[in-house]
């Protein structure tokens, strides 16, 4: 019981488990720790905060580029885009 | 996981004994003889870490209330003598604080006519209009865009990949010929920076005030 207290997981861990990835087997120890440690929680908040940011960056990334290349298509003779 | 001792991080929530073990069994034997300091200690105690994972799974709908059911449901199973073994408190509260989330994501999910697969990661959370939230996650998405436009084509392909994607490290690597310090060392440097863009971000907000 000790020992779940004061491990505290590490950063690769504490990634995955924002991400939603991590493998089941540690999930009990890693959100049992999180109960009662608080600096852990600000941890894993920083990375959600991180990991959202990225995931909604990224997206806004490919439609700027998909529109990007919409832009770029050659027009036809009568001045529509080629699909 | 890491020893604390190691990482200079400590648990700044649960207090230990000497021993360095936290006396769930004399906290037990208060609740138990309805000393009114056992549950103060218990709210002490666990009260962030529930509502760390009631926010993280449902956003603020309902919080306080299931915040408080958590804790009627712990006190009385341990008045009960449902806790067989004292060492292993910590647990018991998690199993109660799990059985709570996932009923009251049931509900939220039925109340919304949609099936959702429950999992240690699945959040249902409350998208009410809170302007203040929204330019938070506003500020968020704007730091991590510029993040993603600084680095080189390849480093975005290979952040993209992990975060929107959700390709596997392994695959990333092979595909992109990165060895795992290589992988570590990237997403390593993209959290930092972004790190540092928000602190600046926060520093010149204060210059302006």
């Amino acid at each position: 019981m000790a020992e779940e207290q004061q491990l505290h997981p590490d950063d690769e861990q504490v990634e995955r488990y924002a991400l939603g990835v991590l493998a089941a087997q540690e999930i009990p120890m890693v959100e049992q720790h999180l109960l009662i440690c608080g600096a852990c929680q600000d941890r894993v908040e920083e990375m959600d905060a991180y990991v959202q940011g990225m995931q909604a960056a990224a997206r806004q990334l490919r439609v700027e580029e998909m529109a990007k290349r919409v832009q770029r298509r050659p027009k036809s003779a009568g001045g529509t885009r080629i699909a | 996981m890491i020893d604390p001792r190691g990482a200079g991080l400590r648990g700044d929530t649960a207090d230990s004994d000497a021993r360095g073990q936290t006396p769930w069994p004399a906290l037990i034997e208060k609740i138990q003889a309805n000393d009114a300091t056992g549950m103060e200690e218990l709210y002490r105690i666990f009260s962030r870490g529930v509502r760390f994972f009631l926010w993280r799974q449902l956003g603020p709908q309902d919080m306080e209330d299931t915040v408080h059911d958590t804790f009627l449901t712990v006190a009385q199973a341990i008045r009960r003598g449902d806790v067989r073994e004292p060492d292993k408190l910590m647990g018991f509260v998690w199993t109660i604080v799990r059985r709570h989330l996932a009923t009251q994501i049931e509900r939220t999910v039925n109340g919304r006519n949609q099936n959702v697969d429950l999992d240690g990661a699945a959040r249902v959370l409350d998208y009410s209009p809170d302007p203040e939230w929204t330019a938070i996650v506003r500020q968020r998405e704007m730091l991590a865009h510029r993040l993603l436009s600084e680095v080189s084509g390849r480093d975005r392909e290979i952040l993209v990949r992990f975060y929107l994607q959700e390709q596997p490290q392994e695959e990333i690597c092979r595909e992109m010929g990165l060895t795992e310090t290589q992988f570590r060392l990237l997403k390593s440097r993209a959290k930092a920076r972004f790190g540092a863009l928000g602190r600046r971000k926060l520093a010149r907000r204060r210059i302006c005030w």
